[in-house]
């Protein structure tokens, strides 16, 4: 059993650290005076000079038909029939993409409407599968989904059969190789991302194989789900050695340095306004999701944990946080307990982390989340009886995996491409701090279906690559599980907690 | 044309041999041919199999960019056309195959679309001319061309002292010029219209198109777009025009991208609504050019086709002075509705065509009506040679001789059997858009002859006939409701008496008392069948649908859900309720059709009521979004007589900033706020001032003069007087929470304290809580931040939507587009994002 601290590895976490604050909004009034399309020019700003890099380092010899490919550097001067790349935004043009102007046309306030086709189906006594409610809220209907880049002077429409197998969201900016064909479509044949941003230097010495537990969606919820608390409850008495006999899990539980919860912790929404009062019920619109047992209860648990390990806390869609990205710390006083203690820290979200020497890049998965709609048919759109989609990429997303999206962010050197368009996010106006300066060592996204890793090498231009380490963390509350990463190598294993 | 049978739009040949081409140079129009013949050898066909087809018409749709002075509308004495964008199509395609913008200073390239440039304005609208006598189109259309684009080009060609420019009809020696005509019908209200002649084109406004054929809350393009086709389109305000036009070739790109989009949207609209097919097929059936259509009432129709058929007659018809003589007679009856919320099904039995078919079944018309000694004098019998009409006119029988009307009317009706039974069995999509054209042509021609009759100010009126035929019309729905309310009785072994609870011109809504629709379609059937057997040929009663349920509010005023067959209801059908009326604001329009889907849908008059309350409750605390409140009228030069909300406030905003301030011709939006005057006018205010100074909206006015109204006519038939008004002034409007004006002379002295957030009692500076809330402190917070997500999530929302609507995300959203549900939402968010975002911020240094 370990009872005491001094049993414990200690990681190496300095005070501050070059990218600390890059996700802290600005302390001073925030003015929402800037409209959207300010964050796309700073993205423009940060990025193309980079995309260029690595285009003509790539294409600058290249030819299409025996002709020799050159820069364009506005989109509307791309000439027909003459082989040339640029650089520019991605615009999706999707079919089932959030609309407002319909939802305030048809509604007075604006109050989104529920899925609908999951309703019908739901109507219909229809049995309604996990993906079946993913794809309630996704966008794509592969029939009409359009794919355009832009730049300040223009669009044009993107068709070649690299699209089928390339990810590619509403605000990714890439360098494209093809020529016009028809009129204002162009036929892309290669592609290329941002030069990735510089790595920190990891100087590896002894780590005694220091282990960070990626956490994410424990979700304590008061009342129904009391599941999901009794579960976590197992998780810290195995974390707390109560239930560890053997010498070896004594030997793992101790190297665990740090705990890193990605969001999500809390359900608060689920308590939503179902206890209206009944003599309020022509006053108040925005009823309180707060569940204040819940917290208490979470609360209590963490500072369990924190008698022993540090604790990192991300706040994420299902917290008692601020719905636009970045989200700030959750607020102190909701952790009355947790926050007496010195190694308890609320980070933003996403946020940089500097553990042992190395850089990791965190979210809590809203991010992903919204770029799998991107490429997962709206549940109106019937699959048909084959449900194998024709582009690769979709079927793989829909069915298989969604590394290809953790991934995707990385080569894009952008986590939150699909902010401000589908993804909510602060009107930033000298700035988009999404789009990385840095490239993390470790990139860990909470909240996902299930758990999954990959070592990604990013080029940069002088034929040098970065390696970064990509997690799924999977969401414990339904897989009950956390991932474990060794800080030495850079691996990572499940840690499951058995019922 | 009547004399050698030529319709509108209808195929000619000019059979070979008996014409002579005219050499090129001899030309005296820009046609590709010109030819020489006697009229009489032309040979006209009618519109019949490879005759029905449509010629293959080049349409070309424009529309200009003025750039105009700070606060004053473009005058074309003064200010320049800047651009002018083009599309051309051939109709029937679904892709125009020109598309370019002609600009003065240079334009960076739109994809898709040529640019010519000019630095000189003269130069660019001379260049214009040669492309359009080039492009050589067969109809022009364009949004609002006749009143502004045509006259503005022409004007300005004036005030630039471009002589050449006024040629682009297809005759060489016609100049261009506007008249102003007055268009005055029974039908359509009278209208000021400008006119421009151009030879061997044809123009379609839009806009006056869908002013005749739709009726809508509002007419710009920006609302038609969004009525007809769903879209939004992003607007432009004349002031930024001129910036744009003055930055560098990409705004003026910028500036192409949006004229080019008001050149399409015409084209698309047209397509939408056929209105070239339905129009052609109109000139065809009645024979007048097709540019009558628009500029002309509905007697011309009717009096084309009269001298058409008296030609096949050999009869003269009198040119009479019209004398104006107002003479009354009596209109329609309606059977007196009993007013109530049915849920049972209401059959519904129509005469079909019923004014026509009363002429034909007692053969009237101007060349039967006998008078007293005609009678007397060949010794007429009455009921065997004559009929004796309720009015007490008389007519002769058919056998003895047939009217020209009879005759007309039944050519027109079999035409359109005929037109319908092709229609059925036709396939190829376009070739079914032109025959359903032509029955619409048709019905709507039969119609009108019977107006024609009666238009005293018309060509030719003849009262007795039309007072006649009402008069008949009155009979025959009356002996309907007898025959069926005694076939259908209880008496006559029916568990149920029926009752006739409502009828108008041509039909009875009956309602037979059973609770099942099948059942009340078969009857239905069954009455109609056995009530048309006592009635003269060919007057028939049919059967059509069944209203269930059905909500009778008075004349000419209802509501129902439509079946016509017993599954699924059809649509909603409503009728005389407001949600088209102009002056109403977007809340009354929301708010009944969001009643009357309850009542009607769902057959939840709780759930409705439920949703007024918490409506009305909502709009007394100001919960109501701005955007829903805003009335908007256009300001036009005789509303200056008059003290009306929308020009005092156009007055009050000229004097705040002229250069900003609504110019005539321009729409003023504005909302009721409360201020210490009482009188309407004076309480009208700029939406955005509103806004910006947060000021109180008067939403007693909303409540009282918008929906109470409407609400009331709804809910009283179904709720009863007592408890309808209950609505309006219940419970749930008495937690107004007074919003007091910012400025007040008394806000000055108070000072203000720091309150507990949650029950405002006095607390010290810099806390956010009293000692005896800080125990709720974690849901208080909650509830602030569940304000901040929903005010996020919108603000986000919104703006991105005009950054989608606006087609880049790389500029500046600059749209003003006041018909557009999101123009003030966006703003208000913003301002309320902002406010909200403080409040949370005090809760940062807290802690509990
Ligand atoms: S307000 Fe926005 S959404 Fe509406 S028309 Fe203008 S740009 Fe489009
Ligand atoms: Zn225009
Ligand atoms: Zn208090």
């Amino acid at each position: 059993m370990i009872t005491d601290s001094m049993f414990r590895n200690v990681s190496v976490q300095p005070e501050n650290y070059s990218r600390k604050d890059d996700f802290s909004l600005p302390d001073s009034k925030r003015t929402y005076t800037h409209q959207f399309n300010t964050i796309y020019t700073q993205r423009v700003k940060q990025l193309k000079s980079r995309i260029f890099k690595m285009a003509t380092a790539k294409w600058k010899d290249e030819t299409i038909n025996d002709i020799k490919t050159t820069y364009v550097s506005k989109i509307l001067d791309v000439k027909n029939l003459t082989p040339c790349y640029i650089i520019g935004t991605v615009f999706a043009d999707y079919k089932y993409k959030t609309n407002v102007l319909k939802e305030v046309s048809t509604n007075m306030y604006g109050v989104p409407e529920s899925a609908s086709s999951l309703k019908a189906k739901k109507d219909a006594q229809e049995e309604i599968k996990d993906i079946d409610v993913l794809r309630s809220s996704a966008y794509s209907d592969p029939s009409s989904d359009k794919l355009m880049i832009e730049d300040e002077s223009g669009r044009i429409l993107l068709d070649g059969e690299l699209l089928d197998s390339t990810v590619l969201v509403t605000g990714v900016m890439v360098g494209l190789l093809g020529m016009e064909v028809e009129p204002g479509v162009f036929t892309i044949v290669d592609i290329v991302y941002p030069e990735a941003g510089e790595q920190v230097e990891r100087t590896i010495e002894e780590k005694q194989n220091d282990k960070v537990l990626f956490l994410s969606g424990l979700k304590f919820t008061y009342g129904e789900n009391v599941d999901n608390v009794s579960v976590a409850q197992l998780l810290k008495e195995y974390l707390m050695g109560e239930l560890s006999f053997s010498d070896e899990d004594i030997k793992l539980l101790k190297s665990i340095t740090n705990i890193i919860i990605l969001g999500n912790s809390t359900d608060v929404s689920l308590a939503s306004s179902t206890n209206v009062k009944e003599k309020d019920k022509y006053r108040e619109q925005n009823k309180s999701v707060f569940d204040a047992d819940s917290m208490r209860q979470f609360d209590e648990f963490l500072s369990q944990l924190l008698k022993t390990i540090p604790v990192t806390i991300l706040p994420g869609d299902s917290d008692p946080a601020e719905t636009s990205l970045p989200k700030q710390p959750l607020h102190k006083s909701l952790f009355m307990k947790s926050s007496q203690f010195t190694n308890f820290q609320r980070a933003s979200n996403p946020c940089w982390l500097d553990i042992d020497e190395s850089r990791l890049l965190c979210t809590s998965g809203e991010n992903i989340d919204d770029i799998y709609k991107y490429m997962v048919p709206n549940l109106a759109v019937e699959l048909g009886d084959s449900t194998e989609l024709e582009s690769s990429i979709q079927n793989e997303v829909l069915y298989k995996s969604r590394l290809k999206l953790l991934e995707g962010t990385m080569k894009w050197q952008h986590i939150l491409p699909t902010a401000p368009d589908t993804l909510w996010c602060y009107p930033f106006e000298n700035d988009d701090p999404f789009a990385l300066k840095e490239t993390p060592h470790v990139y860990a996204v909470g909240n996902q279906p299930k758990f999954e890793t990959s070592c990604l090498k990013l080029d940069r231009k002088n034929g040098e690559e970065v390696a970064v380490r990509i997690i799924a963390v999977p969401e414990f509350c339904k897989t009950h599980e956390g991932v474990l990463l060794d800080m030495e190598s850079l691996e990572c294993s499940v840690m499951k907690i058995g019922l | 044309m009547i004399d050698c049978k030529i319709t509108g739009m209808g195929w000619l040949t000019a059979p070979a041999g008996k014409y002579s081409v005219i050499s090129k140079y001899r030309q005296v129009s820009t046609c590709q041919l010109e030819i020489t013949i006697d009229y009489k050898d032309l040979t006209s066909h009618p519109s019949e199999g490879k005759y029905l087809s449509m010629a293959p018409l080049r349409i070309l749709s424009f529309d200009i960019e003025c750039a105009g002075r700070k606060g004053i509308f473009p005058e074309a004495e003064h200010d320049p056309v800047i651009q002018i964008a083009n599309v051309v199509s051939k109709a029937g395609d679904s892709v125009p195959f020109v598309r370019n913008v002609f600009t003065v200073k240079s334009c960076a390239p739109i994809v898709g679309s040529e640019i010519f440039s000019y630095e000189d304005e003269g130069e660019m609208l001379r260049k214009w001319k040669d492309f359009i006598v080039q492009v050589d189109p067969d109809v022009i259309i364009g949004y609002n061309i006749a009143n502004f684009d045509l006259p503005y080009l022409l004007n300005r060609a004036v005030a630039l002292g471009v002589k050449d420019f006024p040629y682009f009809s297809r005759l060489k020696s016609s100049k261009q010029e506007i008249k102003d005509s007055v268009f005055s019908s029974r039908a359509y209200g009278t209208r000021e219209n400008k006119v421009v002649n151009i030879e061997g084109r044809m123009q379609l406004d839009l806009l006056q198109f869908i002013q005749r054929e739709y009726k809508l809350r509002s007419y710009t393009l920006n609302a038609v777009s969004s009525h007809f086709l769903g879209e939004q389109k992003e607007d432009v305000h004349h002031s930024i025009i001129t910036v744009l036009q003055n930055g560098d070739s990409q705004t003026r790109r910028r500036l192409a991208v949006y004229c080019l989009k008001d050149a399409y949207l015409p084209l698309r609209l047209a397509e939408k609504l056929m209105c070239l097919v339905n129009y052609t097929e109109m000139a065809r059936v009645t024979g007048v050019p097709f540019s009558f259509l628009l500029s002309r009432g509905q007697q011309i129709k009717v009096i084309s086709q009269l001298f058409r058929k008296c030609l096949d007659l050999n009869i003269v018809i009198p040119n009479l002075k019209s004398e104006g003589v107002n003479e009354e007679y009596e209109g329609a009856t309606v059977i007196e509705p009993k007013r109530g919320y049915y849920d049972v099904p209401i059959a519904t039995l129509d005469f079909a065509s019923l004014y026509p078919s009363i002429m034909m079944a007692h053969n009237l018309c101007y060349t039967t009506l006998l008078n007293k000694q005609t009678i007397e004098r060949l010794h007429l019998e009455k009921d065997k040679d004559y009929t004796l009409t309720p009015t007490g006119e008389c007519f002769v029988k058919p056998e003895l001789r047939k009217g020209i009307l009879p005759t007309i009317l039944a050519e027109l009706l079999s035409a359109r059997k005929q037109a319908k039974k092709d229609l059925k069995a036709e396939t190829d999509p376009f070739k079914k858009q032109v025959l359903n054209g032509r029955q619409l042509a048709l019905k709507i021609s039969a119609n009108s002859v019977y107006g024609f009759t009666g238009a005293t100010i018309g060509k030719l009126p003849c009262l007795a006939i039309s007072s006649s035929v009402t008069s008949f019309g009155r009979q025959m729905i009356e002996k309907t409701k007898q025959t069926v309310l005694e076939k259908y009785s209880i008496k006559n072994g029916f568990p149920f008496d029926s009752e006739v609870i409502y009828g108008d011109t041509d039909s009875v809504m009956v309602k037979f008392g059973y609770d099942n629709i099948e059942t009340c379609m078969k009857l239905g059937e069954e009455a109609a069948a056995f009530v048309s057997t006592k009635f003269q040929n060919p007057i028939k009663l049919e059967f059509e649908k069944v209203y269930f349920p059905y909500l009778l509010i008075n004349k000419k005023r209802y509501a129902g859900l439509f079946w016509t067959n017993p599954k699924k209801f059809d649509k909603m059908d409503t009728k005389g309720i407001e949600t088209v009326r102009r002056d109403n604001c977007r809340l009354v329009q929301n708010v009944i059709t969001k009643v009357l889907e309850l009542i009607l849908e769902d057959r939840d008059v709780t759930g409705a009521e439920e949703f007024v309350k918490k409506t009305i409750a909502d709009l007394l605390q100001n919960r109501v979004d701005l955007s829903q409140l805003v009335i908007t009228k256009a300001l036009s030069r005789q509303d200056y007589a008059g003290k009306q909300a929308h020009v005092e406030l156009a007055e009050r905003m000229r004097k705040r900033d002229a250069g900003s301030a609504p110019t005539l011709g321009d729409r003023v939006a504005y909302v009721i706020i409360k201020t210490a005057g009482d009188k309407n006018y004076e309480k009208s205010e700029d939406p955005l001032f509103v806004l910006e100074n947060s000021l109180p909206i008067d939403t007693k006015y909303y409540l009282e003069n918008q929906l109470a109204n409407p609400l009331i006519r709804i809910f009283e038939p179904i709720l009863g007087e007592r408890r309808a008004k209950e609505l309006l002034n219940g419970s749930h409007t008495r937690t107004v929470t007074v919003a007091a004006a910012k400025t007040g002379g008394l806000m000055k002295f108070a000072r203000k304290a720091n309150t507990c957030k949650n029950c405002k009692a006095t607390i010290k500076q810099g806390e956010t809580l009293c000692k005896n809330c800080k125990s709720q402190s974690g849901e208080l917070y909650g509830r602030e931040l569940a304000k901040m997500n929903s005010l996020e999530v919108k603000f986000s929302k919104l703006w991105t939507e005009c950054q989608r609507c606006q087609g880049s995300l790389h500029q500046e959203v600059l749209c003003s587009n006041k018909d557009c549900p999101i123009f003030y939402m966006r703003k208000k968010c913003q301002k309320d994002v902002v406010k909200q975002a403080e409040e949370l911020k005090k809760w940062d240094a807290t802690t509990w």
